[in-house]
């Protein structure tokens, strides 16, 4: 099995595809990922980050949210291996 | 619906049999809550139905509290509830909360979802959250030229037919598909339409039979109250708002009071 990354080391302006989320993210936090649209195959795109670094602008289903670094830690992603210009993507 | 005369099923009929009664709704025959995401212009359509100008912002987050006004269309009096944006029914915050629990024990007679077209994939989730609870839903498809004018198409009709709600495509801002909306509420409110969303249920076996015991629990010890099952699921995830309404009896109470909570905006 191919070591998974998570969504914390995705750099600003770059997308990836979510992958799963972590076993150890449950209950509420893990239906409210589920809920903002983080689900296995979304596509999601850092965009923007806080002065302090922490919290990150992540772009989901055609709406941009904050997430922490410790909570965007247990989120799976998986790198698009070719490099082309990203469509606008609408949703 | 049947139509009464030939100006039965002219738009002008209908614009000019819908009066905007603002903040002083009559007695009402049916209450109708405005549910939606964020940032979807569930206030603009509110303004449009009441007549009132409840303060829009271009801004998730505006509608903390609920809002009502009403209207008057084919001569019955309809009272609207504009209700804060939720991503989910299933999460924590107050707004949230607000949402749910009055699509959940306030009992309206007609839920509007209103969801944008630019994102109908992120609005989908809290559609079918709804269709979970209520059967008794119009989706409002919002922001429309929005859509258009990012070459966006909907297929109107093959969403209603999956959802098994009318769906109605509105330009709210524009002021445009007001009267097809009036027209789905009311279908739905009278029983003209009738509503058939799909029920989804888990694939294990396990989940289904623990929900299925526990929510014989719940109803013995609260025969009236409405969505058990969706209760009992709510159990089961350890939602702890749910919880403690079930162990001080706050959801029993909740069913009951249902009217009268309408009545006394601000207090829950």
């Amino acid at each position: 099995m191919i070591q998974a990354e998570v969504l914390s080391a995705l750099p600003i302006g770059e997308q990836a595809e979510v992958s799963g989320i972590s076993p150890k993210c449950r209950g509420q936090q893990r239906r409210r990922f589920m809920d903002l649209g983080i689900i296995p195959g979304s596509i999601i795109s850092a965009v923007m980050k806080s002065a302090s670094g922490n919290l990150i602008g992540y772009r989901v289903m055609g709406t941009t949210i904050g997430i922490r670094k410790e909570q965007a830690g247990q989120i799976f992603i998986k790198r698009k291996k070719e490099k082309n210009e990203a469509p606008q993507s609408l949703c | 619906m049947k139509p009464h005369n030939h100006c039965a099923n002219c738009q002008i009929h209908h614009r000019t049999n819908m009066i905007r009664l603002g903040l002083n709704p009559a007695d009402t025959a049916y209450v109708i809550a405005l549910a939606g995401n964020p940032n979807t212009g569930k206030s603009t359509v509110f303004n449009n139905l009441t007549g009132l100008r409840q303060h829009t912002g271009n801004w998730p987050g505006k509608t903390v509290a609920r809002a009502e006004g009403g209207f008057m269309y084919n001569t019955k009096p309809y009272k609207v509830v504009d209700l804060p944006g939720t991503y989910s029914l299933l999460s924590t915050s107050t707004d949230e909360e607000i949402a749910r629990d009055f699509i959940l024990f306030g009992k309206p007679d007609v839920t509007v979802i209103v969801a944008d077209a630019t994102r109908l994939e992120r609005n989908l989730n809290l559609v079918l959250q709804i269709l979970a609870i209520t059967d008794k839903a119009v989706l409002c498809i919002n922001l429309m030229d929005e859509a258009k004018r990012n070459h966006i198409e909907i297929d109107v009709r093959t969403l209603s037919k999956e959802l098994g709600i009318p769906s109605v495509p509105v330009s709210a801002r524009k002021k445009e598909g007001t009267d097809k909306l009036l027209q789905a509420i009311e279908e739905v409110a009278t029983g003209t339409y009738l509503c058939s969303p799909p029920k989804i249920k888990s694939h294990s076996k396990k989940l289904n039979q623990a929900i299925e015991t526990l929510s014989k629990k719940i109803e013995k010890i609260y025969p009236n109250l409405p969505n058990a099952d969706w209760v009992a699921m709510r159990l089961l995830e350890g939602d702890n708002s749910v919880m403690k309404a079930v162990r001080s009896g706050a959801i029993g109470n909740l069913h009951t009071e249902g009217p009268s909570i309408l009545k006394q905006p601000g207090q829950r």
